[in-house]
């Protein structure tokens, strides 16, 4: 359940965010979070975990929206390109197992919806 | 009310690695080797150290970190070597983080050490996810716990600096294939070097002891 602990990062992130708005009276509707597939991560955990720990902050009653980003792979000998599927890294052109990662590991927040009070609303 | 969205483009474990960079920081300015190993509770880890040291302390100062989640027996086993032995619990924690390796190696006595191992809380899963600074991850599977683990988890062997295949003296008795197993390793990492060894019966550990003493710390 490392998760527990990525999310406590999430959380940690976000709430530091949050304290830099202008904006008055923000309700956090929603926090995307993008994650490379190469991660060993169960979403159902992740979202769990975010459930559990933004109970207490200014995240709470907000969403979290996982998005994945496919494995892709760029091999050393021929230099081709392609998605990783079935965890199978092996160049499809030249069958050879000298292959970089290029996309798949990222793990970032991207973005805040929020809610808010316009002046003299 | 009215919406927006806010961007951030935050990495989520940046803390966690500008710790890990600390940690790799102090060890290069001292020249010390910090291997991390990584695998399933039993899967010989322990073991693989108490085989290993013997061989290695002929020719390096070494120091092991043992994390654990509840006791400090796998620490107890190592201190007959005569070596600095410290134990980190990590009460319920999944992982080592960073933070934590890093106070644990700044207090080893740095300057009289070249190699450090770190023994990861048994999980095949978690540990791999933190970066705590080391050199080289070692991806340790035994050969009782089924040749198809490498493709169920493919993060730690595709981040490993190398697999060791443990307890090979038990071959005989189970229907574990190995050459299955080599060929699923080379699936997920074809450049990963693996070796095969036994703990008990002290196979395959001076290959790898040899390959510990050669590594160079990129
Ligand atoms: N037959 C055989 N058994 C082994 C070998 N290495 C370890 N074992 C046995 O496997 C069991 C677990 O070994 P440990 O070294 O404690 O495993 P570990 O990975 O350190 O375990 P945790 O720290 O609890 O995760 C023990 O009963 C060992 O005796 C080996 O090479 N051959
Ligand atoms: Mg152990
Ligand atoms: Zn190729």
């Amino acid at each position: 359940m490392h998760e527990f602990g990525i999310c406590q990062n999430i959380v940690n992130i976000a709430c530091n965010e949050l304290k830099k708005l202008e904006q008055k009276n923000v309700r956090v509707l929603k926090l995307r979070v993008k994650v490379g597939s190469l991660h060993a991560i169960v979403n159902e955990n992740l979202e769990m975990a975010y459930s559990i720990l933004t109970k207490d902050t200014d995240l709470h009653g907000s969403r979290l929206e996982l998005i994945s980003i496919p494995v892709e792979a760029e091999c050393k000998d021929c230099g081709y390109r392609s998605r990783i599927k079935d965890n199978f890294f092996v160049c499809a052109q030249c069958n050879s197992g000298n292959l970089e990662i290029i996309k798949g590991q990222e793990l970032y927040i991207e973005n805040l919806e929020v809610a808010y009070e316009e002046d003299g609303d | 009310m009215k919406k927006t969205e806010i961007k951030i483009y935050k990495e989520i474990l940046k803390a966690e690695g500008e710790w890990a960079a600390k940690t790799r920081e102090s060890l290069r300015k001292h020249n010390i080797l910090m291997l991390n190993l990584i695998g399933s509770p039993g899967c010989g880890k322990t073991a693989l150290l108490e085989a290993l040291l013997p061989l290695l302390l002929k020719k390096l100062r070494c120091a092991v970190l043992e994390g654990d989640v509840e006791t400090a027996r796998d620490a107890e086993r190592l201190k007959d070597l005569g070596i600095p032995v410290s134990q980190i619990i990590t009460q319920g924690t999944c992982h080592l983080g960073a933070q934590i390796v890093n106070k644990a190696v700044q207090e080893l006595p740095l300057a009289d050490l070249d190699l450090i191992f770190v023994e990861n809380v048994g999980n095949l899963v978690c540990p791999t996810e933190f970066d705590i600074g080391e050199a080289a991850k070692l991806a340790v599977l035994s050969v009782t716990e089924g040749e198809d683990k490498p493709l169920k988890y493919p993060l730690l062997f595709r981040k490993a600096g190398a697999a060791v295949l443990t307890k090979i003296d038990l071959l005989p008795h189970l229907p574990f294939d190995r050459v299955k197993c080599l060929e699923f390793i080379s699936q997920v990492n074809g450049r990963l070097p693996v070796f095969e060894i036994s703990a008990l019966k002290e196979q395959g550990t001076l290959t790898l002891a040899d390959w510990i003493s050669a590594f160079e710390i990129g």
